[in-house]
This record gives structure tokens, C-alpha cells and sequence, in this order.
């Protein structure tokens, strides 16, 4: 009988779903991914996870769900690190547990361990482990492991040069690549070529500020307040809208806000497309390092994107009840703050009515033009007052040229 | 600064913005002259049925105008802002955040801080030098607005009116938990039943609201004055001293603090509008129409949008709620345009199209 593998869209299937795809179909499986997060997926899922348990997780049960009469095996790795010295959520590691404990029907789960958090060499167990599972030989695994690393490294490099995360996986499954850009539709170019490569590079090499801040005769004038309609009119905002890719482009969840985002005229930018280095170097600023991988990318990459000024404001945004993230949204707020960009966070549970998101995303895009057509673009909220020709606390840099130099004083900046 | 002088026009109409303001409480609606005096305002409850409101609420303001009144434009906010954009004609629609930083530069200049506690939410706006730069509202939890005010009052058998001036004559408050409305209720009925006195529970009650607000609402954000407070909660003058004493300032509350969102949308309006624009607003006659909404679930994927329409006569004037944004334009036509044309709602053998 060949082996149907389910794959539920949920959790590590929005950072892994190429690497896991290539590597069980280079073991002769078949693999089924269950539909986009649908409002009975989402029903079913709060109904099978335990309450406490945060939206994604019960997302993923829902998932669970509709996968476990349609297969013959479900692949639920146990992703306990990623990456050296570092580790995955608590609600990541116990997963497989979890999903076996709250269902009585299941398929063969297959749960092997991947922890890379001394030896990076685990791979290969991790791998072999699955084919065993799969009834495959270790020689197989080998070869589906070079194979699922090869498109893994293409996937990554076209998150890195700007392609959203629903787009790449649509080129993956294609089996074509992209260099270039890509948003939600062909025809609606959500990040453009050069804005990607600037926030790829870390510094801007072209004029990404091409109107000179005007000071309106009047701070309060009106006139400076964003009318309806208005903003297509405008200079696109860049804005960060940072998270767990699970949560962002969950259907049920982050893609509404961003097509609305969108539509006030703003551009995306996420965490993928900010390179491994300055990830970690803006990870860096805290004095001790950060072991939540995901977490970690998140916090790196809005660090980055705030110090190089890359962006006109940051969206934070989170589940209810995450653990790691109450942490990390503290942290980036207290950055974003201390450098004067506009910060917002969102948070999210289970309703589903959209009305108090779209307020403040759209007072949020109001405030931010407002902020920039009264001329006081960089105004600091914690009372130092910045004016883009007059430098900024971290050093005299200019605007989006750069990378500012960290304050002496400051001890959050200390290198 | 906030007295009634209506200012005739040469023609010898009294030109006139309308704001509405509708709430998950209250819907409120404001008229200004076009030197942004307020000539008339209405405050009634929204009921869970914010057509009705609106109705109301804009019949009051139009007996209280002049009779050479004009309306030359109308703003809508509050969370039922696209609801009342349709029904009033609005030339703008805006969130509130904005509406409310408007109205409060409007009357207290030079506003650094605004707090504002409405029936369901509650937010902070940050302004420098007359710009917002900063604002939170709370998250997904509703303790500590007007709505557990109100519920803990009517509990203790007071009426909201009254709560603020018991709090004022406590002599030593008792401390309530206030990170949530479950806990502050059954920390009030235990403070109550040990015997502490109904004012020293409702000063502990504004004070733990005020606590709360202060660490989960505007946390992180620095409160310098002039302090601004306002919303349906700013009547409570209990609140208003237990915020004064918890931030060591002076909290000033607007005369129409109540209906600063109304304000803040004609504001937006008169100046969405222009000097010689033209207003959307369909008259006082169109807004009484009969309006009803019906809603269906479309089945064209597994989305399963909840589809609200809005029928004027049974001609459909708006409808939203989809995710893909198809049922947005379909079969819509302008009321006004065709009155009276039949028009009945798409079937469902289009919805699976």
C-alpha cells in the first residue's frame, strides 16, 4: 500500500513545508496538506484542544482533524531545536504528545525528534527515523535529505528577496522559483524589486525617501490628517508585520489585516526577508542570547529593521496566551520606542470579528502619515525631540543611510 | 470657547457638519457651525440596534437646529461607522482614534495625553505638538469600561449618576482587584459582605479600574499634561479623582466629553468636505427611510463570510463582510438613483459561481 502522509497546515508546516514535502516524497510518499484554516477547521480545533492551549495550537488540531480519516500516517515531528543553543516553544516540543492525547482515532504518527541544539549532525538521525517509520532505508533518507535541503536553500533565498511566504510555497509546489517579487496576486505587486533589495542589503542605495519632510504652517492643521481614499495617492509605507509566520499567514488570521494593510496603501515587509546576520545582529543588542529560534528571528529582524529606519512602522502581532511573545513584544516595543517608530501591537484570539483590528490598523496608518505630513516624522514619545537633519540619539546618521551607532548610554545599544 | 453662537451665513443659512458616533453603547450625534461651535448634540443609547439609534439621535439634532440650518457634511465613527456611513450619506469615515485626538485639540490646544473610556473599549491617544504620536486601545479584554461600570451600579442597586459623587465621600478605600471584571466583582461582593461601606467599595472600584487602565492600556507610554479624559466614562467623578490621584495632575474633562467622537467626525467632515464641496449626506428625509439589514452565509467556500447587506426599501445600498470582497459591488445600484426599482438578493447559485 503506498503511504498517504498528511501534513496539517498549521504551526512548522509555514517554516518547514518544502523541506518536510521534499524529504517524504523523496521517500516514495504521497503527501496530502490539509486546506487553508476554514471557520470548521477552526471550530473543530477549538472543540479538540485543551483550552488553555494558544489559537495556533488549536488551529492545528483543527487540522488534525480533517487530515486523520483522509491518510495513513500524519507527520507531526517533534522539532525540539533548529538550530544550536537554541530551542523551540514548549507547545512545539510536546506537540505529538498533545495531538495522541486528545484524539482516539489517529493514523501512525510519525513523531521523530530533530534537536540540533548541540550537534547539527541529528539531522541525519532525524531523517532516518522517519524513513524507518515509512518502512524506507537510510540510504533512501540520505538522498531525500540532499534533495529537501536543495529546494529548502531556493525556498529561503526567494523569502530573502521579497516573495510572500503563500506566494513561495505556490512556486515551490509548481516547481518553478522566483527571483522576484511577488504579493498575494500576480497583478497586485505588493513589495516592489528595489524596496526588497534595500531591506535585504540593510541600507538604502537608492532615494527611498524622494519627498523632503514639509512642516505644515500649523502643527494641529487638518489638512495634514489623511482623507479617505487619499493613501493610494501617497508615498507607499513600508510596514514591518512581525510574528510567527503561523499565525501571519493563517488565513482564518494575519492575511486579512495584511490585504487590508495593503489596501490603506501600505507595503509588508516580514522578518523572512531580513537576512540571517543582521537577524542576529540585531538579536544581539540584548545582553544574553536569545534561545527561542522563532522568537529570536522575529526580534532580530525588528531590531534591524528599526535601527536602519528600513521601515515607517512596526505591527506586532501576536496570539493571546503566547508565552515567548508577551516577552518579545516588551522587547521590541522598548526598542521601537526608544528610536521613535511608530509601534503597534495586535493581538489575537479566537473572534472573529474583524472591526477592532481594522481601527487600529487604520488609525495606526493614519497616525503615521499625519506623524510625517506635520514634518515630525522621527518625534520620539519618550520626549526627545528628533528632526531628521538634526540626527538622533544613536549618532548623527542620516535617515535610511546607514546603520546608526549605538548610544553609549544606552543599555539596551551596548554591543 | 464651547458657548452656542450660531454664525449666519450671507445667504442666511446656518451651515451646519454633522458627526455620528456610533458605539457598542452609546450612539452619539453632534452638529457644528462651520467656526466649530457646537449648536447641537444627542446622546442616546445604542441598544444593539444602531439604525434605530441613528434615527433617533439625528431627529433630536434636527429639532434642535435652526430651521435655516444646511447640512454640509456629515463624519462617521465609532464601530458602527460603516454602518451609519451608508445610512447618513457620510463624506467621511474614520476611526476613532482620530476623531477623538481631533475634537480634544479642538478644545483644550496644545493636549498631550488623552485618555478615553468608552462603553466597550478603552484607549489612550499620545499628541506632541498637536500630532498623534502614539495610541493604544485595550486588547482583547473589556474589563474596566463604562459597561462594567454600569453593571457593577445597577448591582449595587446606585444609579450610574450617583457612583462618581459615593466614591468622592469615601474616607479609606478598600483595595479591589481590577486586572479583570470577574475577579473585581467577586472581590467587591467579598469586601461588601465583610462590611466595608458602599462608598469606600466604589472609590476602591475607580481606583482599581484606574490602576488597571494605567498598566495594561497605556503602559510604557509617558502621560504628560494637559491630560484630557473623556467618553461616556468621564462623567464619573469618581474616576476623574482617582485618575488625578494616581498621575499627580490636573485631568481636564470637555464639556461634550460624551460625544467627542461625534465632534471630532464633523470636524473631519467640514474639512473633508472643503470650503465649496459638495456633501454625500442624503438629507434628514433619507435617513429616516426605512433601513433593515439581513445577512446570509456564503457558501461559495469553505470561508463561510458572514454577508451583511443593507436594504433601503428593499433596494440594496451596501453590503460587506466577505473576505475575497466579491459581494461588495454585487447588485448594489445607488438608491437614490432608482427608487423603488425591485431588487432582490443574489441567490445562491451565484454564491457557488
Amino acid at each position: 500500500m503506498e503511504a498517504v502522509v498528511g501534513i496539517p497546515r498549521g504551526l512548522l508546516f509555514y517554516e518547514y513545508y518544502p523541506w518536510y514535502r521534499a524529504l517524504l516524497e523523496g521517500l516514495g510518499a504521497e503527501v496530502v496538506v490539509s486546506p487553508d484554516t476554514s471557520k470548521q477547521i477552526l471550530d473543530q480545533g477549538v472543540q479538540t484542544a485543551v483550552d488553555e492551549a494558544c489559537l495556533p495550537v488549536k488551529m492545528f488540531f483543527g487540522h488534525v482533524s480533517y487530515l486523520k480519516d483522509r491518510v495513513n500516517y500524519l507527520f507531526i515531528p517533534r522539532m525540539v531545536s533548529v538550530c544550536p543553543y537554541e530551542y523551540t516553544c514548549p507547545k512545539l516540543l510536546g506537540l505529538p504528545d498533545m495531538v495522541k492525547a486528545g484524539f482516539t482515532d489517529l493514523p501512525f504518527i510519525i513523531d521523530a525528534s530533530l534537536d540540533l541544539s548541540r550537534r547539527v549532525s541529528q539531522v541525519h538521525k532525524f531523517v532516518s527515523n522517519v524513513a524507518r517509520a515509512l518502512g524506507r532505508s537510510s540510504g533512501l533518507a540520505e538522498a531525500s535529505l540532499k534533495k529537501a535541503n536543495e529546494v529548502f536553500a531556493k525556498y529561503k533565498q526567494m523569502l530573502r528577496n521579497g516573495v510572500l511566504l503563500p506566494k513561495a510555497m505556490e512556486l515551490i509546489d509548481r516547481g518553478s522559483f522566483s527571483d522576484g517579487p511577488g504579493g498575494f496576486s500576480d497583478d497586485r505587486g505588493s513589495l516592489s524589486n528595489g524596496l526588497t533589495r534595500r531591506v535585504k542589503e540593510g541600507r538604502d542605495t537608492g532615494n527611498l525617501y524622494p519627498e523632503a519632510p514639509r512642516r505644515a504652517e500649523s502643527p494641529s492643521d487638518l489638512r495634514t490628517i489623511p482623507k479617505n481614499g487619499e493613501a493610494a495617492d501617497c508615498r507607499p509605507l513600508r510596514i514591518a508585520f512581525m510574528g510567527h509566520n503561523y499565525l501571519l499567514f493563517d488565513k482564518q488570521v494575519g492575511l486579512t489585516p495584511m490585504r487590508y494593510l495593503e489596501m490603506l496603501g501600505a507595503e509588508i515587509v516580514t522578518a523572512d526577508m531580513v537576512a540571517d546576520t543582521q537577524v542576529e545582529e540585531g538579536a544581539g543588542i540584548v545582553p544574553k542570547a536569545m534561545f527561542w529560534s522563532f522568537e529570536k528571528r522575529v526580534f532580530g529582524a525588528t531590531v534591524h529593521l528599526i535601527k536602519t529606519r528600513a521601515v515607517d512602522g512596526v505591527i506586532q502581532f501576536v496570539s493571546f496566551a503566547c508565552g515567548p511573545d508577551s516577552m518579545v513584544g516588551q522587547l521590541a516595543e522598548s526598542v521601537a520606542r526608544k528610536c521613535g517608530v511608530p509601534y503597534l501591537q495586535l493581538t489575537v484570539d479566537e473572534h472573529t470579528g474583524e472591526a477592532g483590528i481594522m481601527t487600529r490598523l487604520e488609525a495606526f496608518i493614519d497616525m503615521i502619515r499625519w506623524r510625517q505630513k506635520s514634518g515630525e516624522i522621527d518625534l520620539s514619545t519618550y520626549g526627545v525631540f528628533i528632526r531628521p537633519d538634526q540626527g538622533t540619539p544613536y549618532g548623527s546618521w542620516d535617515r535610511g543611510r546607514g546603520t546608526p551607532e549605538a548610544h553609549p548610554k544606552d543599555p539596551l545599544f551596548r554591543s | 470657547m464651547n458657548t452656542i453662537k450660531p454664525v449666519f451665513a450671507e445667504s442666511g443659512t446656518l451651515e451646519v457638519f454633522l458627526g455620528i458616533d456610533v458605539g457598542s453603547v452609546s450612539t452619539n450625534v453632534a452638529a457644528l457651525d462651520k467656526h466649530k461651535n457646537v449648536i447641537a448634540e444627542s446622546y442616546v443609547l445604542t441598544r444593539g440596534r444602531p439604525i434605530e439609534a441613528i434615527q433617533e439621535g439625528m431627529q433630536i439634532v434636527k429639532d434642535a437646529l435652526p430651521v435655516n440650518a444646511k447640512v454640509r457634511g456629515v463624519g462617521t465613527t465609532g464601530s458602527g461607522r460603516q454602518l451609519a456611513g451608508v445610512v447618513a450619506g457620510a463624506d467621511i469615515v474614520k476611526n476613532e482614534i482620530t476623531a477623538h485626538a481631533v475634537a480634544a485639540l479642538h478644545f483644550v490646544e496644545g493636549v498631550h495625553t488623552i485618555i478615553e473610556i468608552g462603553g466597550q473599549d478603552s484607549k489612550i491617544i499620545i499628541l506632541r505638538h498637536g500630532v498623534v504620536t502614539d495610541f493604544a486601545m485595550n486588547t482583547v479584554c473589556a474589563a474596566g469600561t463604562g459597561s462594567f461600570l454600569d453593571r457593577q451600579a445597577s448591582r449595587l442597586g446606585i444609579r450610574i449618576e450617583e457612583f462618581g459623587n459615593l466614591a468622592l465621600r469615601s474616607k479609606s478605600p478598600v483595595r479591589i482587584a481590577g486586572r479583570c471584571a470577574v475577579f473585581a466583582e467577586s472581590d467587591m461582593i467579598h469586601k461588601q459582605q465583610i462590611g466595608h461601606s458602599l462608598e469606600d467599595i466604589t472609590k476602591g472600584l475607580c481606583q482599581a479600574l484606574v490602576r488597571n487602565y494605567l498598566n495594561n492600556v497605556a503602559k510604557g507610554k509617558e502621560i504628560r499634561p494637559p491630560i484630557v479624559f473623556q467618553g461616556g466614562v468621564a462623567s464619573n467623578v469618581g474616576m476623574k479623582q482617582a485618575f488625578e490621584e494616581a498621575l499627580g495632575h490636573e485631568v481636564l474633562i470637555p464639556k461634550y466629553h460624551k460625544v467627542m467622537g461625534a465632534i471630532g467626525a464633523a470636524i473631519l467632515a467640514q474639512d473633508a468636505v472643503g470650503e465649496q464641496g459638495k456633501t454625500n449626506f442624503r438629507g434628514f428625509d433619507g435617513v429616516m427611510r426605512n433601513y433593515k439589514t439581513t445577512g446570509f452565509e456564503c457558501d461559495g467556500c469553505s470561508n463561510r463570510c458572514e454577508i451583511v447587506e443593507i436594504l433601503v426599501e428593499g433596494n440594496i445600498v451596501a453590503r460587506w463582510g466577505s473576505r475575497c470582497g466579491k459581494w461588495d459591488n454585487v447588485g448594489m445600484q445607488d438608491d437614490r438613483d432608482a427608487p423603488g426599482a425591485a431588487k432582490s438578493r443574489p441567490g445562491r447559485a451565484h454564491a457557488a459561481g
